[in-house]
């Protein structure tokens, strides 16, 4: 086979495999002798396997959780957009990422254009650091200049330029990068919550909502956990781990229940689970969460 | 030494084509199902092989209404996928209702595991081609 043939190959490699859905119907055909043995040996057909992934609520819903509690926007909460800068490392970018994201989401979800703004830029900058600089092609910038007085418009607009992001991670392999802005978000979306109960401390349904994080906290140790990677450190295990004891304090009664269907084709799901979340329980939540994002802002 | 170049030359160009495959699959086959229901962001993907399964761990909270999407690249077949509560009680299973959309409400907000299973190769050759899955998840209140 000469260098013509291998470049003639590479091409049709890149082709079958950078065109999308159509890529992955098409037979791979290349002008060689017919194989007698198998030519593309991926992978044995004996060696199954069972993948196990791990995800989280995103910051988008947590931000419409808080919302819907009754939560108001506090503009001395999000972390400071003039800091930005300050972050050198790719996993005090990636978890500050995640910090910042949370930020726009509440922003945004609580109508705060000019917050919505700062946030923006501020992902834009540690996006341009961690090399996700493509997501904010001039296209995605127009659309954000037209849509920014538009809440609905603006939420999928972020929705769209994380995913992208995630997904560039994950097509680069660097799934550990996108594990880290997930926890950034999740810690940043607890300290929000927690410290908006101090300011609100009779609001139930926000102590709900804080309480219900310890689902949240047990699938994200599972993600972090998923990845042997430099970029998570023992530290960061080790402070989820305690906060993760904390939570463990919290009671939960299960009460099963039907689940049914209805004329719309959407299926309850019954069942209740209580869960009993003392105040002591709360304060020592709150004040580890703030150990923890202090870590992650300074 | 032809098929030992060609294997050679796809071991390399296979793993970056094929992630960046699932990421165009997923945005142009998957997030539109999503609709109308707000994407949550988030890229659940992988790339299986025919035989392969995949659980994910999610949480759900009370009052949101979910779209929950399965979708998988033609060549593996009719990935079937189940949903089922932390003690692993079935909740719904794919196979009864022909759809890889499932709308659904959790009355106390809780995990749930979804999982995705690639139907076995019907091939009698001993190679299976992958393909990507993505699972998506889509809410509103």
């Amino acid at each position: 086979m000469n260098i013509k043939q291998y470049i003639l190959i590479a091409s049709i490699g890149f082709l079958l495999f950078s065109c999308g859905e159509q890529a992955g119907k098409t037979e791979i055909e290349v002008d060689i002798d017919p194989p007698e043995e198998p030519t593309i040996d991926i992978r044995e057909k004996s060696d199954k396997i069972t993948k196990i992934f791990f995800n989280i609520p995103s910051p988008i819903e947590t931000s419409k959780i808080l919302q819907d509690a009754g939560a108001t926007y506090e503009f001395k909460l999000p972390s400071n957009p003039s800091a930005v800068d300050d972050y050198q490392s790719i996993v005090e970018q990636s978890l500050n990422m995640g910090i910042y994201g949370a930020d726009l989401n509440y922003a945004s979800v609580f109508d705060q254009t000019t917050e919505t703004m700062l946030y923006l830029q501020c992902a834009r900058t540690l996006g341009n650091n961690l090399g996700l600089g493509q997501v904010f092609d001039e296209e995605t910038i127009d659309r954000i200049d037209l849509n920014l007085e538009i809440k609905d418009s603006m939420q999928v607009i972020i929705t769209e330029i994380f995913w992208e992001m995630n997904s560039y991670l994950e097509e680069e392999g660097r799934q550990s990068i996108s594990a880290l802005i997930i926890l950034g978000g999740w810690v940043e979306g607890v300290y929000l919550s927690t410290q908006l109960a101090i300011i609100a401390p009779d609001n139930e349904i926000l102590k709900l909502r804080i309480a219900e994080q310890k689902y949240s906290l047990t699938n994200l140790i599972g993600l972090l956990n998923s990845y042997e990677d430099d970029d998570i450190s023992p530290d960061i295990l080790e402070e989820l781990q305690e906060l993760d004891a904390i939570f463990n304090n919290i009671t939960a009664v299960k009460t099963t229940g039907e689940n049914h269907k209805d004329e719309n084709g959407v299926t309850t799901i019954g069942g209740s689970i209580k869960l009993g979340m003392n105040d002591a329980i709360l304060g020592e939540i709150t004040a580890k969460v703030v150990e923890i994002r202090t870590d992650i802002i300074n | 030494m032809k098929n030992l170049s060609l294997i050679i030359l796809l071991s390399v160009l296979i793993p970056i084509g094929i992630n960046g495959q699932c990421r165009g699959f997923t945005k142009k086959t998957g997030r539109p199902l999503v609709e109308p229901y707000i994407h949550n962001g988030q890229m659940n993907s992988a790339v299986l092989f025919p035989g392969d399964s995949a659980d994910i761990m999610l949480t759900f909270y009370s009052e949101q209404q979910y779209r929950l999407v399965i979708c998988a690249e033609e060549q593996l077949g009719d990935v079937s996928y189940k949903v089922s509560d932390i003690e692993r009680n079935l909740i719904f299973d794919s196979k009864n209702s022909d759809s890889n959309v499932f709308d659904f409400i959790v009355e106390s907000s809780q995990q749930l595991v979804i999982s995705v299973a690639v139907p076995k190769s019907e091939h009698t050759h001993e190679i299976d081609f992958q393909g990507c899955v993505a699972i998506l998840v889509g809410f509103k209140n």
